[in-house]
């Protein structure tokens, strides 16, 4: 079963994508602070991270850095999740290291076949 | 005087002979007169009016003609008047064809060709006569004149005439001569001199005939006598009867000569007082002058000193002028000085202000999009559990849950697609908007769009129809394009119920892309196409209830169609449908970039 960490603050938006994501069959680990997430991303080594930008301590982008900066696999996919929609977001997420960039409000219907290109 | 000496002179030359010759003429004219009553004495006349000249009638009159009149029958005289001018008269006296001529002034000259009477008959003037616009005041004006003189006159040839006077005072002038005094003032009236000489009592009589005028130039008093030829043997009998009878009239008041003075000079001589008349007038005449000349130097001192102080006065006031101009340049350079600086001040405070208004425009952008991120989180659970619940992931939904949950999700998507605008406006707005510029296929844009909305289009029961040119290229960026089609045929299948919508490509001069979105919609009111393209003025506020819109499209729309360098704009007939014209250039041009 393939695991997801979910950075995100927002506890209603943490429960719908877990919810989701769960009921899609992923195994999800979450963290509501950028420091927290960078931690269980190294130690917990999941196949997928969907990142939050705005966080209460370090932002998404820096958290994203750091995750590279660290020993873990440079492969593993990192996807901005992020209520973020103005020019040059995206470009930022995918400057900092993101694999990939979905804005919020997420489309229910579309949302896991996104995610599932990652995988 | 002069008689007196002439008769010693004659005698003294003529010797015995003479004085025995003369005794027997007076004898033989006695012994004549005493014979016959009548003798013929032949007298010359000339024209000289008032003077001697020949009447209408052709009889002698004039002044000599009347104290000749008086004489003649006295001495038993018949008169026989033998016409001629001046000079014909003077040469038949020389030549003895004539007895007598009346009217010659005395000149040493003239005494060695004839013999004059004693007593003085009239004094004569003469003067200057010249015409309206000729300025001629005194004899130095004669300068460079032409001048007519009574040919052989005493008051041209004699030692005080014309000639010897302007000789006198160093002037050069031409003369004319002619015939008669009457001809001189004809050549004055003429023109074709500037002047003419004539007796005084002749331009008196005439000057208003000839349209002469009189000048300050008076000269040459001639005292007039009868002149007698000197071969004649009738010359000392008439001189003697001419000087007695002569006598005899200036001694009598109410004589025919001063009638005669009187009638023809309208004035009464004096050629008997002591002094004579013509010294008096000449005495009046310079003490006149004098007089004038004193006044007029008087007049001319006041004249300059009056001048003298109009001339301080008046640059004392240009002075004066002089300096309020000054003043009021001082002034108006301080106004403009002061408006400059205004205008100065003014301008940096809507420099300033203008910064400022970018300042807020940047500020209000910043906030639009925090605004929006802040919506989206929460409108991120509205949406996402609205979408699990309705996909039947929380368990099964009965109809009405289904219908409601529907509800929500659609205002949900109205609310996101506000959010949108708003966001994609202020992007636009804060110049952060970065156009993602390629080459593109028209034709790929268009069936983007006509396969967005097929499907609304059908279940409306719409006709869709495009004309689109082969092989268009685009350089711009096609998300834009798109999005501003997309709104735009939105637009016009949401407002149309029957017909058609269509949307139709050309390309003009080469440079430019025009489509046409058209429909046979409701079309819109010729008063609300002036709010077309304002921000939430969705025309028909009765139509918002069946057709949702976030009042921010068209505003969009042309904001995006600006922002490709191209433009919208929209042509309507109310009831009939609505034709939306955007006009982008075929290749983005880098300067347009707002």
């Amino acid at each position: 079963m393939k695991r997801i960490l979910i950075i995100e603050d927002n506890e209603s938006n943490l429960y719908l994508t877990r919810f989701i994501l769960e009921k899609n069959g992923y195994q999800v680990i979450a963290a509501r602070e950028g420091i927290r997430g960078v931690e269980l991303a190294v130690k917990e080594k999941p196949d997928l991270v969907l990142m939050d930008i705005q966080l209460p301590d370090i932002n998404g982008l820096e958290a994203v850095r750091r995750i590279r900066a660290s020993k873990i696999d440079h492969e593993l996919p990192i996807v901005a999740l992020s209520s973020y929609a103005m020019v040059g977001d995206r470009e930022r997420a995918l400057a900092a290291g993101c694999t990939g960039y979905i804005e919020k409000p997420i489309n229910p219907d579309t949302f896991m076949l996104e995610i599932a290109k990652f995988l | 005087m002069r008689g007196i000496e002439k008769a010693v002179e004659q005698i003294l030359c003529r010797g015995l002979v003479s004085l025995c010759l003369l005794l027997l003429y007076v004898a033989i004219c006695g012994a004549a007169v005493a014979a016959d009553d009548s003798m013929t004495v032949r007298v010359g006349i000339y024209e000289n009016q008032p003077k001697i000249f020949t009447d209408d009638i052709g009889n002698a009159s004039g002044f000599w003609p009347d104290i000749i009149g008086y004489i003649a029958p006295k001495e038993g005289w018949e008169i026989e008047y033998i016409h001629g001018t001046w000079d014909q008269c003077l040469e038949r006296l020389e030549s003895n064809e004539i007895d007598m001529m009346p009217d010659v002034a005395y000149t040493e000259e003239r005494s060695r060709l004839y013999d004059f009477s004693h007593e003085v008959v009239y004094t004569s003037w003469s003067m200057v006569y010249t015409r309206k616009g000729v300025d001629i005041q005194s004899i130095l004006d004669l300068e460079g004149k032409s001048i007519a003189v009574l040919k052989g006159s005493i008051n041209v040839e004699g030692p005080d005439g014309i000639k010897k006077l302007v000789t006198a005072f160093n002037i050069n002038c031409t003369f004319t001569e002619v015939d008669s005094y009457t001809r001189v003032f004809e050549l004055v009236k003429s023109g074709e001199v500037d002047a003419g000489v004539t007796s005084k009592d002749f331009g008196y009589q005439h000057e208003t005939d000839f349209n002469v005028v009189k000048t300050a130039i008076i000269f040459q008093p001639s005292p007039l006598y009868f002149a007698f030829p000197k071969n004649s043997s009738l010359t000392p009998y008439l001189v003697e009867r001419i000087d007695h009878r002569m006598k005899g009239l200036k001694q009598d008041y109410g004589s025919i000569y001063y009638q005669s003075l009187a009638k023809w000079f309208g004035e009464k001589h004096a050629e008997e007082s002591v002094i004579p008349m013509w010294l008096i007038w000449a005495l009046a005449g310079t003490g006149a002058i004098i007089l004038l000349l004193g006044g007029g130097s008087w007049l001319l001192r006041s004249q300059v000193r009056s001048r003298t102080k109009e001339l301080i006065a008046e640059i004392a006031e240009r002075k004066r002028a002089e300096e309020k101009l000054a003043r009021y340049r001082h002034q108006l350079e301080k106004l403009v000085e002061a408006r400059t600086a205004e205008l100065a001040a003014k301008t940096a405070e809507v420099e300033k202000a203008n910064i400022h208004l970018q300042e807020m425009d940047r500020l209000k952008s910043v906030f639009l999009a925090s605004m929006s991120h802040e919506l989206r989180t929460p409108l991120n659970s509205i949406i996402g559990f609205t979408g699990v619940m309705l996909q039947g992931m929380t368990g099964e939904v009965n109809d009405e849950q289904q219908k409601q949950l529907t509800i929500v999700k659609s205002n949900a998507h109205h609310l996101l697609d506000l959010i949108n605008d708003v966001l994609d406006i202020s992007k636009i707005e804060a110049g952060r908007v970065e156009l993602s510029l390629e080459e593109f296929k028209l034709n790929d844009v268009m069936q983007d769009v006509v396969q967005a909305f097929s499907h609304m289009v059908s279940e409306k029961g719409l006709r869709f129809a495009t004309e689109v040119p082969e092989n268009g290229v685009l350089f711009s960026d096609e998300r834009r394009v798109k999005q501003v089609l997309i709104n735009l045929v939105s637009n016009a299948v949401k407002f149309t119920d029957m017909g058609t919508v269509k949307v139709a490509a050309r390309v003009l001069d080469g440079e430019k892309l025009e489509i046409c979105v058209s429909d046979t919609g409701i079309g819109i009111k010729e008063e609300d196409m002036s709010k077309l393209f304002e921000p939430f003025q969705q025309v028909d506020m009765s139509l918002r209830k069946r057709h949702e819109g976030t009042g921010l499209g068209l505003y969009l729309t042309r904001k995006l169609a600006e922002l490709l360098g191209g433009d919208i704009s929209a042509k309507s007939q109310y009831g009939q449908g609505s034709e939306f014209i955007f006009t982008m250039p075929l290749r983005y041009k880098h300067q347009v970039e707002v």
